[in-house]
């Protein structure tokens, strides 16, 4: 005779091998082991082996079934995408040690374990797309495991003796636990949605900055999707912060050629004031350069050995930028080097394509500012922004020119820098950040890794170097937004912080922790003190003392309308012999009963209450 | 260094119920109470469940790419489930009573008897004992018992056997007993006993056979052997009757063989008083356990025998005793051995004399049980006093001290139980 919860136990395993029979694609596999737990089942509890003996045993049959789920390919899985081998391999080890535990007559550490193991395997069974036979499997298995356990432990009586409301209790937790079940299962897709969109990306490590001395097309993919903030900015928006300047381009990479050596930069003697000036504070991590816009004038720069590149670009090699002033106008305070030969310069592999296209784009049109402007509202009309691009090629421009039509803002920049050259005009490629996010509280940008962009400086007479952003206005970079509420109070929050913590020399977190020591400390002091203010003196007044029993009020009353008082300090036993000399028996013995039973624990209280009740009441009204 | 890792387990827990208790009342005990009362809410199968829904939801967290998230959803639902049931299965009136022994040899099992009275009006079904939170040095030998049902007014004995290795006062955390919620994955809100105190005193080791030290025979404020005076004193004699004698003392024989009235003659006699001095500067708390266990030993030998211990020494504190010969019970000896503590600084012979000799003159002899052999100082200022001295010198592996009145014993002799004869 199988012992009955070995029976359930091993019918519990049984469901997830018809599981895996359907989901791997394995049948052979899923009968040896179906065989084999089928086996343990009838064979039962006959082994009795010590703890060692047991996890040897144990441990072998998952190796058993570790080769069964290696061995072996997979034929055409019921339902696609089918189990992965990896999950079979360990869902078969975990059944064959649950079977091992069923042949052994004291399992280590009782059935739980045997519970746990097949759990597991039902993990690694359902780490697939199944469909509602998962749950229909993860029903029944929950149940016949629980019975299982009910069944296998002597302190729970059987089914039949337990009274009808641990029935019906039991009944309804059951479905109150599929309905909670259910319910969990459809709030875990939106929950799990919200979650990767927020927190992981919240969550995710710093990006890293993409701006050096090269720029790869597609290296500003990372930034893109990062919330982590670079800067904050007061005063009116700068819009596009240069922070490295490109002139040359091979197969897919930008360079900036050497143009120089790098100079010590002068910042001007007072800080700019008025309503053009703009303060730019970085939110931490390591920078190297400082962000400017092309026209900034009267530059005061934080920090030791800041040094301007022929470029025009502020860099603090040290990685110390922390906050820049300055000014928005003309004349910049940044000269930028004049263009050169290289400005001009188109790789071999795309001069046929570029310069094609862009007489093509220009074609009827002499002004070279008009020109730059028709080839930057081509791309803007005709190309589509977009994080994905497919490379096909060995230049991956021309994949964008010709096939794609779609990129992001480096493939725009490097096209139209191309292109300006190809009708004859300097430019330049130029990686930063554009402001485009406004706190509604703090009234100041911010300034995200999200906001990182690439645009073109071209060269006209008379003007110098231009702006030019052929990016399509739906580029994330290009579209002007504002905070939520709780993001702009978060940033708000982060922004005083972070200015707290330069004021005091970024001591704010040592200085937080002694305030909260400090302010525990306090609490603790104030506690101790309230508490020792409370805490009375013992009292001897009767109305201290704790009440009688409504039931046993009750009666006193009803004896004191019957002319029969007790004085506050009679103790029950002698009001109950002064009952006794007035003719009142009945109550008299009520209330020694009650006095033997509150102070000597005899007897019942419940219906001894229901007398005193009964008594108060026929002395009430002694008709009744 | 040998770490206890049982021990550095427990670091963060109070030795002492008075500790715990205060750690419970004090400023974090709020905060570890729901976690505390989510523990003892769950069964083990609750709360095996409850440890592996993390890995589950480990596994399951990519709701899109695989159906773990449902086996996730079910257990939580299970467990949240019982657990928002567990408020409607308390037990009241109810009552549970703990009685356990008052000492017990370390090692030993202690078997704690566990009664649950059921003074309700409803018939109790699926009960479970919860034994305390034991400290470091214990552990259960049985399963917690369980009870599958027990009638309205009726109550069930039933037991709970732990083992514990650390000598001293053990003051456990109360027992619980709480009633299973349907699906027996948690429990209802827990009826509690009182706390339960014991003794864990050190094993008596096997002493057979122990030869004292002669010294002085009869001392000033000596114990007459009998213990009743006048009625079982030793025979010394007959001699012949004299007017006033007691009739009951007449010898029959002597009066027949004579013909003159004869009658017995008694006579007092007094018993060897003893002290032992434990030197509790053992070297290892291993080496003083043994000790403790060979002192434990003598003095029950002794006070089996015609002796009394009459002082107890342990390190430089006297416990001023009386055993042996109904004057009074080995436990209490037991009971002091038990709360020895090591000494963390060696104590020298000076120490000891200064403690022991305003009780020398009353003593036959005194037992000197040390871990290290101080080439008999002690021994001899002992036996200057003219009180004679024995030392036990409990060693290792290493060579056997030699000298007057010394005897060595073999650790491992005590801790195998076996036959010592000193």
């Amino acid at each position: 005779m199988i012992a009955p919860d070995r029976r359930l136990a091993g019918a519990s395993m049984l469901v997830i091998v018809a599981l895996l029979g359907v989901v791997s694609g394995r049948p052979g596999a899923s009968a040896v082991a179906a065989a084999l737990l089928l086996g343990a089942t009838i064979a039962g509890p006959r082994i009795d082996i010590g703890v060692g003996l047991q996890r040897l045993l144990t441990l072998g049959a998952a190796g058993l079934g570790i080769a069964l789920g290696a061995t072996g390919t997979a034929t055409m899985s019921l339902l696609s995408p089918g189990l992965d081998r990896v999950w079979l391999i360990g869902a078969l080890a975990l059944l064959f040690a649950a079977a091992a535990r069923l042949v052994v007559r004291a399992p280590e550490r009782g059935p739980v374990v045997t519970t746990v193991l097949g759990v597991l395997a039902l993990t690694a069974a359902g780490e697939t797309a199944v469909g509602p036979i998962y749950k229909l499997v993860v029903a029944a298995h929950l149940a016949l495991g629980l019975l299982a356990l009910r069944l296998a432990d002597p302190g729970r009586p059987p089914l039949a003796r337990l009274p009808r409301r641990t029935l019906i209790v039991g009944t309804a937790l059951v479905i109150a636990a599929a309905a909670l079940s259910a319910s969990a299962t459809r709030a875990l897709f939106p929950m799990s949605d919200w979650t990767t969109a927020h927190i992981t990306l919240l969550g995710m490590p710093d990006a890293t900055s993409g701006f050096s001395d090269r720029l790869w097309l597609g290296s500003l993919d990372g930034m893109q999707q990062s919330e982590e903030v670079v800067m904050r900015i007061e005063g009116p928006r700068p819009d596009y912060l240069r922070g490295a300047i490109y002139d040359r381009y091979e197969l897919g990479r930008w360079r900036s050629s050497p143009r120089g050596s790098a100079e010590d930069f002068t910042p001007t003697s007072a800080p700019p004031t008025g309503p053009a000036a703009v303060a730019v504070t970085y939110a931490g991590g390591s920078r190297d350069r400082y962000f400017l816009p092309l026209r900034a004038r009267a530059i005061v720069a934080e920090g030791a050995s800041v040094v301007v590149d022929p470029f025009g670009t502020l860099r603090v090699p040290s990685g110390a930028a922390t906050a820049i002033r300055f000014e928005l106008g003309d004349p910049p305070a940044i000269t930028v080097a004049e263009p050169s030969a290289e400005d001009l310069r188109i790789p071999d592999e795309l001069r046929a394509t570029v310069v094609r296209l862009a007489a093509e784009w220009t074609r009827g049109v002499d002004d070279p500012s008009a020109k730059i402007e028709a080839i930057a509202r081509h791309f803007q009309d005709n190309f589509s922004y977009s994080l994905e691009f497919h490379q096909r090629r060995r230049e991956a421009l021309i994949d964008f020119l010709l096939d794609e039509h779609r990129g992001h803002c480096e493939y725009f920049a490097s096209a139209m820098t191309l292109f300006a050259r190809a009708v004859g005009v300097p430019a330049r490629v130029v990686a930063g950040y554009r402001v485009t996010e406004r706190s509604p509280f703090g009234g100041y940008w911010i300034v995200r890794e999200k906001n990182a962009h690439a645009w073109t400086e071209v060269f006209l007479p008379g003007r110098g170097f231009v702006t030019v952003d052929a990016t399509p206005s739906g580029a994330p970079q290009n579209a002007m937004h504002g905070l939520g509420v709780l993001g702009a109070l978060r940033d708000l929050v982060a922004a005083r912080l972070a200015k707290a913590d330069a004021a005091t020399g970024g001591n704010l977190g040592k200085l937080a922790i002694g305030a909260t020591a400090l302010g525990l400390g306090v609490v603790m002091l104030a506690r101790r003190f309230l508490r020792r203010a409370r805490k009375t003196k013992p009292s001897l007044r009767l109305d201290a003392a704790p009440r009688p029993h409504p039931s046993l009020a009750r009666l006193f009353d009803a004896l004191a309308r019957a002319g029969l008082e007790r004085a506050p300090s009679e103790p029950i036993e002698r009001f109950a012999r002064r009952l006794d000399a007035a003719a009142h028996p009945v109550p008299a013995t009520l209330l020694r009963r009650y006095a033997a039973q509150r102070y000597g624990g005899v007897g019942e209280l419940e219906p001894l209450l229901g007398e005193l009740d009964a008594c108060a009441a026929r002395l009430r009204s002694p008709s009744r | 260094m040998r770490i206890n890792f049982a021990k550095l387990n427990h670091v963060l827990i109070p030795g002492t119920k008075p500790a715990r208790d205060r750690l419970r009342t004090g400023l974090f005990g709020p905060l570890i109470r729901p976690f505390g009362a989510f523990y003892d809410g769950l069964t083990d199968e609750g709360r095996a469940l409850f440890l592996i829904s993390f890995i589950v939801g480990g596994f399951g967290i990519d709701v899109h790419g695989s159906d773990v998230h449902v086996l996730w959803s079910a257990l939580a639902a299970l467990l949240f489930g019982t657990l928002l049931a567990t408020r409607f299965h308390a037990l009241t009136p109810f009552r549970i009573e703990v009685t356990a022994p008052r000492r017990v040899t370390i090692g030993d099992a202690i078997t704690f008897t566990v009664v649950l009275h059921n003074d309700g009006l409803v018939d109790r079904h699926a009960l479970r004992v919860l034994g305390p939170f034991l400290p470091w040095d214990g552990r259960w030998t049985l399963p917690s018992p369980r009870v599958p049902g027990l009638a309205a007014g009726a109550h069930v004995r039933v037991e709970a056997r732990a083992r514990f290795l650390e000598r001293g006062e053990h003051h456990l955390d109360p027992f619980q007993v709480a009633a299973l919620v349907p699906l027996g994955l948690t429990l209802g809100p827990s009826v509690r006993s009182g706390g339960v105190r014991f003794l864990v005193v050190p094993k008596i080791a096997s002493v057979v056979r122990l030869s004292t030290p002669s010294g002085r025979r009869h001392q000033p404020g000596g114990v007459a052997l009998a213990s009743k005076t006048g009625e079982s004193m030793d025979l010394l004699g007959v001699r012949p009757y004299r007017a006033g004698d007691p009739v009951r003392h007449l010898h029959a024989r002597s009066w027949a063989r004579t013909g003159s009235p004869m009658v017995r003659e008694y006579q007092e006699e007094y018993f060897s008083r003893i002290g032992v001095v434990i030197d509790t500067s053992a070297p290892g708390a291993d080496r003083l356990e043994e000790m403790l266990s060979l002192a434990a030993g003598v003095v029950a030998h002794l006070s089996r025998g015609e002796a009394l211990i009459d002082l107890l020494v342990a390190g430089d504190r006297v416990h001023d005793l009386t055993l042996g010969r109904h004057l009074g019970f080995l436990e209490q000896a037991l009971d002091l051995l038990a709360c020895v503590e090591a000494s963390r600084k060696p104590v020298g012979a000076d120490a000891v004399l200064s403690v022991l000799s305003p009780h020398l003159p009353r003593l036959s002899c005194v037992i000197v049980v040390t871990g290290a052999w101080d080439d008999g100082a002690l021994a001899e200022r002992i036996r200057g006093s003219g009180v004679g001295c024995t030392t036990l010198v409990v060693v290792g592996d290493g060579p056997e001290p030699r000298g007057r009145d010394v005897r060595s014993i073999r650790a491992k002799a005590i801790t195998a139980g076996e036959a010592l004869s000193l």
